[in-house]
């Protein structure tokens, strides 16, 4: 083999083989010459970062709510519970990169553990692949876990939907272990997907889950932890709740304006923009400061967002024109909610 | 959903309805005419599935 060396240095004829040892280091590398096409798909999935994780609320430390346990409906935010008899937000033997989880238990059936995901964080996944991850333990007497996902049957609509497989993924284990599982989505999925996750076991059975986490690809990638704030922001397009805050009873909440006697009405403004109309509760007890006693709250038309016209009734005392602030009376348990989830 | 007492409220100082009051799973609730809103979507399915009616408003 002819090994030339011309006039400026350049040696050209040496074959990789003849490198010492047939690797480059760092500083022989061109800057910008490892380009994305010859990186591996499959390492190139841990290159992915941020808003990887189509889940929101995953690591399950958002709970608006604040209720210690449900057996059906949103527990942790986003979280939906099914078949469940009892349900317990987990803050100790939580995996450790995980300080919260949730326990779900049946005494038949199957507890699921369910998320949505609306239709306009979907139209990316047509044909794609997504891969599922999290962790989950039997707490007791569970014995299989399944992972579910779905589609809706319109967008947004959850009434009706269609599985797109239910995956056995064997024996849940007694220790906090990261399953994962991988669906192609169908062109239905732009409607929206639902991630299920469920057990089966004997007796009254317990299952422990968190860190749940869908993302693109065939790879199941490190959870991608966002700050609280973040997901505190990204669970209030679906679900805001104010009060049970303070602890003296006497929480502010809005200032009002009376247009009659025995009505006045505020804007309320949402913390962001929901997902759709919000439907408003209210609990326990609220008056205005000044003694006035509020015998109702409710919507003032036909909703809005991001702010929704509230009114708040009286039996009499309000005068026309004039504003009044709003608060708990005496009562930490007082809240409104404004749901807008799937 | 388990929709009960559901009832349209109009909006103030017109004749239009604006939202619907009902108990929902044991909730009382103040529902948006939004078909997005899936506690007003369901409440649409109970009453074309004939099992529920919304009462008119005072």
């Amino acid at each position: 083999m002819a090994i030339v060396i011309n006039g400026s240095g350049t040696v050209t004829g040496l074959s990789v083989g003849g490198l010492p040892d047939g690797t480059v280091d760092e500083g022989t590398l061109a800057t910008d010459s490892v380009t994305a096409a010859k990186i591996p798909a499959s390492l190139e999935n841990t290159f992915v970062s941020g808003r990887k994780n189509l889940i929101i609320n995953g690591a399950m430390r958002v709970q608006q709510r604040g209720t210690a346990s449900v057996t059906s409906g949103y527990f942790v935010d986003r979280f939906q519970l099914s078949g469940v008899s009892a349900s317990a937000v987990l803050t100790s033997s939580t995996p450790t990169e995980f300080p919260t989880a949730i326990s779900v238990s049946a005494t038949s059936g199957n507890p699921i553990v369910i998320q949505k995901i609306e239709s306009k964080n979907c139209q990316h996944l047509s044909g794609q692949t997504v891969t599922a991850s999290f962790y989950a333990k039997n707490i007791s007497n569970a014995t299989t876990l399944y992972a579910k996902l779905s589609y809706a049957g319109s967008v947004d609509n959850f009434g009706s939907s269609t599985t797109i497989s239910e995956q056995n993924l064997g024996a849940l284990s007694g220790s906090w272990v990261k399953y994962t599982a991988s669906w192609t989505v169908p062109a239905g999925g732009l409607n929206g997907l639902m991630l299920n996750i469920l057990c089966a076991g004997t007796s009254t059975f317990t299952m422990g889950v968190t860190g749940v986490q869908l993302e693109l690809g065939s790879t199941a990638t490190d959870f991608e932890h966002r700050s609280y704030g973040e997901e505190l922001a990204l669970c209030q397009r679906y679900f805001h709740q104010q009060g049970r805050q303070g602890s003296d009873g006497y929480e502010q909440f809005v200032n009002i304006a009376a247009f009659s006697t025995t009505g006045a009405r505020c804007a309320y403004p949402l913390p962001t923009t929901m997902r759709a109309f919000p439907s408003v509760t209210s609990n326990g007890s609220f008056q205005t400061i000044t003694g006035l006693d509020i015998t109702a709250i409710a919507l003032a038309d036909s909703g809005g967002n991001p702010s929704v016209g509230l009114n708040f009734a009286v039996s009499s005392g309000y005068t026309v024109s004039y504003a009044y602030t709003v608060r708990s009376k005496n009562d930490a348990d007082a809240y409104l909610q404004f749901d807008a989830e799937l | 959903m388990i929709i009960t007492n559901a009832k349209y409220k109009k909006v103030h100082g017109t004749d239009a309805n604006g939202s619907v009051t009902a108990t929902i799973d044991g909730v009382v609730m103040s529902v948006p005419l939004d078909t997005d809103n899936r506690h007003y979507a369901e409440i649409l399915k109970q009453v074309a599935d004939g099992d529920i009616t919304i009462a008119e408003a005072d």
